[in-house]
């Protein structure tokens, strides 16, 4: 099986092959190819006389004009009134893209009846066009089904313009249709379902429909649903034959296409279930995925092939008390609860990006729905793990649709602002929106908000700083909003150096721009927390104090926040009082709010570190039922939590519990995600601690060795998170034995990168390095011991960074004794023998004040 | 704007990374322009393209002060953008007509400065849309289309800032119109039923 891209190459290279030959050496080379594969010698030979006819007119250089004649479609002369044959025009219905629709009447010797006749507009008269015109009767012809409407008849008209007559439909679209008869949940499901019906018979005559939206399918007064416009339809080919052929045509309406509709690909039944898909959405929730309405059509595309359509229930504001009544539900809230569980589901695979994980067909889909009305358990949830794996690997590629999407957006904005346009508001509220849309799909691509994770986002965010630096001296203020929510994803994607630099750059222009409190204090609070994260404690601080001074000390974003600040101190009484605080302020957000979950993962952290394990215990288990409630099984946020129980767990109930618990969270996370995953690196290494203290080492090994692989492969070999794993590896085998070498590899590989690494995150170097001092004296070779603690990069380190106490004591005991082990205090050794000038150096460094002066613990010292 | 001079100074250099960032700073310009042209025309739906192209290069080099190592460099940059231009444009165009205009050009505009002729007319964004495609397998041969279609450079410019040969660039631009030629006029549904 090859791929188009392959197929081309192919062509590619033959192609040049036969342009160095003659007629007659070129027909052979024709032969030789047919023999392989008959069509691609076919598509050669098409290429080649496609080439010659092309080339006796050498090609110019330019672009030259992109032009067209807007007004020959009004020129058809079509207007109501007109007669041909036994058909009179009466009204235009419609003007899509292909042409125009008007009502008309049609008169026999003793019969009127009402038509639809559809007119292809004559500027698009080209062959591929009249084509699908002749394919689109054939198909019409072709389906009889109560739920399609039916075709009557078709030809042209005396000048030439072809035509189809349709019965004519009086009827109202589907979604305004149960808005005005206010009908329940179950009731539109029950309509939808007639759709569905139409839409298989559709497909059991090999027919895809390809532009299925509400304007299409409309409501008759008695309640019977009419599937308009094969417009676009397209047989499916021959009986049996599943493969598909590709789509040339962009006659789609955009909003309503599947992703790879936009993209050129196979048109199959999966576009059709993705259109089904937006409809049951539309006719849910009352909008589509996404508000195409303020998009640019290059938004849509994007959203429509990169974006996860959100929730239905995450739609639903609390302005929409209309839709619910509409709904025949008293409230938002019970809107929200009918959106949510099994019929979320339903619609998320209908709207899956790749068509294989969509519904195979409609008969599949209605069987869900059935089930959905009846109350049993669907067939859904398997495959949406396996989406949730495949959403996760691909992040990279999302990413780069998201670049494209933010460019726009700050292109947009930038050039609005340049142009001191009117328009401003409008389009900074779009470019928000967009951000908005961007932020979660971070969000949704690294759930463990590991810092470095995301390569392609660093890229993305640093290709939007400079259209955004643009817009700081002219307009503040939505600079502070862009920047701010910008910082927001680089804080999310581990960022956290720039996100400080950002936001604080933020709260100045939104103090240039005197903006009111509240938004000021967020940026503050942004601001604080970007700098915890990047290590600046005193930033954080101050950011914070000048937060409360504007009076917003009591939401919980600021508690959470200083409670933070406080546990980065070890100052877990006034970290818990804070958190507590901020968690007790978010018990009424729902389980998907970012303060709410991230108060309580904070929380129990402080808890642990304050020896209250069982508390820290009970708040993530009771977190973990709240986030059941509503949340699917294996979303990220559960995975977080489960996550931070297992070491909770481990010290309140001991390691024998954790290690069945940490068996299951692997093998879930190995499921969701994958096993190279930061995700499934921090489950190992906590199996592999848990193992190792039940006294099951070799196996615990085993776990951290993959933990370990998992982290180089997911966040590179550099990543602090990989280093430490590889520490506690070298560790580990130091303990067990037998596996020397392994372990003086990963100490070294630990020093080396992390010396080079050290200038940007603070790591325990010294630690490590003592460590691994120890090990080199306990296998009797002081003198690699000495030369490792007397190195350049050692002396500068102890010399000038602030350490703890403990680590510069152990690194002054390690020092002597290896200086004693190797023989400097000996005198009676040939000077060939003496380790030079590490001797020399290990008394000047025992000499120094740096060592013998007092040291205290240092915030920054790890 | 010494920053764009630093960008470009990187994608000369071969850093490809630059080149969004090259882009945020350069589109809004040539959108822009595009937009004032229309106006220019009274609305007529008319771009031209290599016009576009020589007005950015003027209003970036002239009132920016950006420091193009020479034409070629410039257009070599502009073209990609142009076609995002002329794309995003034809779009929003068609978004306006509510689904309606499809806009004509001729994929081998056979004489300067004169109209497409109207035997061989093909769907503009199809033309990207299909470039796209082709770009998966061939990107050199369908950077040189971009070039030759999206802006004002020569065979030998374009040899020149491609890095190769007036001979190759000729062979690459032979498969590359055949394959879009063949490609944009097949009918959607093909005759042998795959």
């Amino acid at each position: 099986m090859t791929t188009a891209a392959e197929r081309i190459r192919r062509l590619g290279e033959l192609f040049d092959e036969a342009l160095d030959l003659d007629p007659v050496a070129r027909e052979a080379l024709l032969q030789r190819c047919r023999a392989e594969d008959t069509r691609l010698a076919d598509e050669l030979a098409r290429l080649i006389e496609r080439d010659q006819s092309l080339l006796g007119s050498e090609p110019r250089t330019a672009l030259g004009l992109v032009e067209t004649s807007l007004d020959a479609r009004e020129c058809d002369g079509l207007a109501p009134g007109m007669r041909f044959g036994v058909y009179t025009l009466e009204q235009e219905i419609g003007r899509g893209g292909m042409g125009r629709v008007f009502r008309a009447t049609r008169s026999g010797p003793d019969f009127q009846q009402e038509v639809a006749i559809k007119f292809v507009r004559r500027d698009l008269l080209h062959p591929a066009l009249l084509r699908r015109f002749s394919t689109e009767r054939a198909i019409l012809a072709a389906l009889d089904h109560p739920g399609i409407s039916r075709l009557i008849d078709a030809n042209t008209t005396p000048d030439g313009t072809p035509y189809v007559v349709m019965e004519f439909v009086r009827g109202q679209a589907i979604d305004d249709w149960a808005d005005a008869r206010m009908l329940g949940i179950a009731e539109r499901l029950g309509l939808f379902r007639k759709v569905l019906a139409a839409v298989a018979h559709a497909h059991r005559n090999l027919v895809v429909h390809r532009d299925i939206k509400a304007s299409n399918v409309l409501v008759t007064d008695d309640g019977e649903i009419r599937l308009l416009d094969f417009g676009i339809a397209k047989p499916l080919g021959r009986l049996g034959d599943v493969k598909a052929t590709q789509t040339m045509d962009r006659f789609l309406t955009p909003s309503s296409a599947a992703p790879e509709q936009l993209a050129g690909g196979p048109i199959t039944v999966a576009c059709d279930i993705h259109a089904l898909g937006m409809l049951l959405y539309e006719l849910l929730a009352g909008r589509l995925p996404f508000a195409f309405a303020h998009m640019t059509p290059g938004e849509i595309e994007t959203a429509i092939r990169q974006l996860p359509p959100p929730p239905m229930a995450s739609r639903i504001g609390d302005g929409d008390g209309v839709l619910a009544q509409a709904r025949s539900l008293s409230g938002v809230r019970e809107l929200r609860e009918a959106l949510r569980g099994d019929l979320e589901h339903v619609v998320q695979r209908c709207l899956r990006k790749l068509p294989v994980e969509r519904y195979g067909t409609v008969d599949q889909l209605d069987h869900d729905l059935d089930c959905v009305l009846k109350d049993q358990p669907i067939h859904e949830r398997h495959s949406d793990r396996w989406y949730r794996w495949r959403k996760f690997v691909s992040r990279h590629r999302v990413a780069s649709g998201l670049a494209m999407l933010l460019f726009v957006t700050i292109a947009v904005a930038v050039a609005a602002i340049l142009r001191q346009n009117v328009a401003i508001t409008h389009e900074r509220d779009r470019a928000q929106r967009a951000v908005g849309l961007l932020k979660n799909a971070f969000a949704a691509a690294n759930p463990t908000g590991i810092t470095g994770a995301n390569v392609t986002a660093r890229e993305v965010l640093e290709a939007a700083r400079p259209a955004l630096e643009a817009t700081f001296d002219t307009q503040p203020d939505v600079y502070a909003d862009l920047a701010g929510t910008l910082a927001e994803v680089e804080l999310a994607v581990g960022l956290s150096p720039q996100a400080s630099t950002l936001a604080a750059r933020a709260v100045s222009a939104a103090e240039n721009a005197r903006l009111e409190p509240a938004s000021l204090g967020t940026l503050l609070i942004l601001e604080a927390r970007a700098r915890l994260a990047a290590g600046d404690y005193s930033g954080a601080e101050s950011g914070l104090n000048r937060a409360a001074a504007l009076g917003i000390s009591a939401t919980p974003e600021w508690q959470l926040a200083q409670g933070m600040l406080y546990s980065h101190r070890s100052q877990s009484r006034e970290a818990i009082q804070h958190l507590e605080k901020a968690v007790r302020e978010t018990s009424d957000r729902r389980p998907s709010d970012d303060t709410a979950n991230f108060a309580r993962l904070q929380l129990a952290a402080a808890l642990r570190a304050a020896d209250r394990s069982e508390e820290a215990l009970a708040l993530l288990d009771q977190t973990l039922a709240w986030q059941s409630s509503s949340l699917s099984s294996d979303h990220p946020r559960l995975t977080q939590v489960r996550l931070s129980r297992l070491d909770v767990l481990r010290r309140a109930r001991g390691a024998a519990a954790t290690v069945p618990e940490a068996r299951k969270v692997v093998a879930e996370v190995d499921r969701i995600y994958s096993p190279n995953s930061t995700v499934s690196a921090l489950a190992r290494n906590s199996l592999g601690v848990a193992l190792n203290e039940v006294g099951q080492r070799e196996e615990g090994v085993q776990a951290i060795r993959e933990s370990l692989s998992a982290w180089r492969n997911s966040v590179g070999s550099d990543h602090p998170n990989t280093l430490r794993t590889a520490f506690n590896l070298a560790q580990h085998l130091t303990d067990i034995g037998g596996s020397d070498d392994e372990a003086e590899a990963l100490y070294r590989e630990v020093l080396r990168r992390g010396e080079r690494t050290n200038e940007e995150v603070r790591m325990p170097i010294v630690f490590w390095r003592n460590h691994f001092a120890r090990f080199l004296l306990g296998r009797q070779r002081p003198t690699d011991a000495l030369t490792l603690l007397t190195s350049a990069e050692s002396v500068r380190e102890v010399a000038v960074r602030p350490i703890k106490a403990s680590h510069l004591s152990t690194y002054v005991t390690l020092l002597r004794e290896a200086a004693a082990a190797a023989g400097c205090n000996t005198k009676v050794l040939p000077a060939s023998l003496l380790p030079d000038p590490s001797c020399d150096r290990a008394t000047e460094i025992l000499a120094s004040p740096v060592v013998s002066a007092p040291v205290t613990d240092s915030d920054n010292a790890g | 704007m010494s920053s764009i001079t630093e960008l470009l100074d990187r994608w000369r250099r071969g850093d490809r990374s630059v080149e969004d960032a090259l882009a945020s700073d350069v589109y809004p310009v040539l959108r822009e322009l595009a937009r004032a042209q229309v106006r220019r025309h009274g609305g007529a739906l008319t771009l031209r393209a290599t016009e576009l192209a020589n007005e950015a290069y003027e209003r970036l080099h002239g009132q920016q002060g950006v420091n193009w190592q020479n034409r070629a460099h410039f257009h070599a940059i502009a073209a990609t953008l142009m076609r995002r231009v002329v794309v995003d444009y034809l779009r929003e165009r068609q978004a306006e007509k509510r689904g309606g205009d499809q806009l004509f050009i001729a994929l081998d505009d056979m004489n300067q400065r004169e109209a497409p002729s109207q035997g061989d007319q093909v769907d503009w964004l199809a033309v990207d849309q299909a470039l796209t495609e082709f770009a998966q397998a061939a990107p050199e041969a369908a950077r040189v289309v971009e070039l030759r279609l999206f802006s004002g450079l020569t065979k030998e410019e374009i040899a020149e800032v491609c890095g190769s040969s007036r001979a190759t660039v000729g062979r690459q631009w032979r498969f590359a119109r055949a394959w879009l030629a063949e490609r944009l006029d097949v009918v959607p549904n093909d005759d042998d039923g795959g």
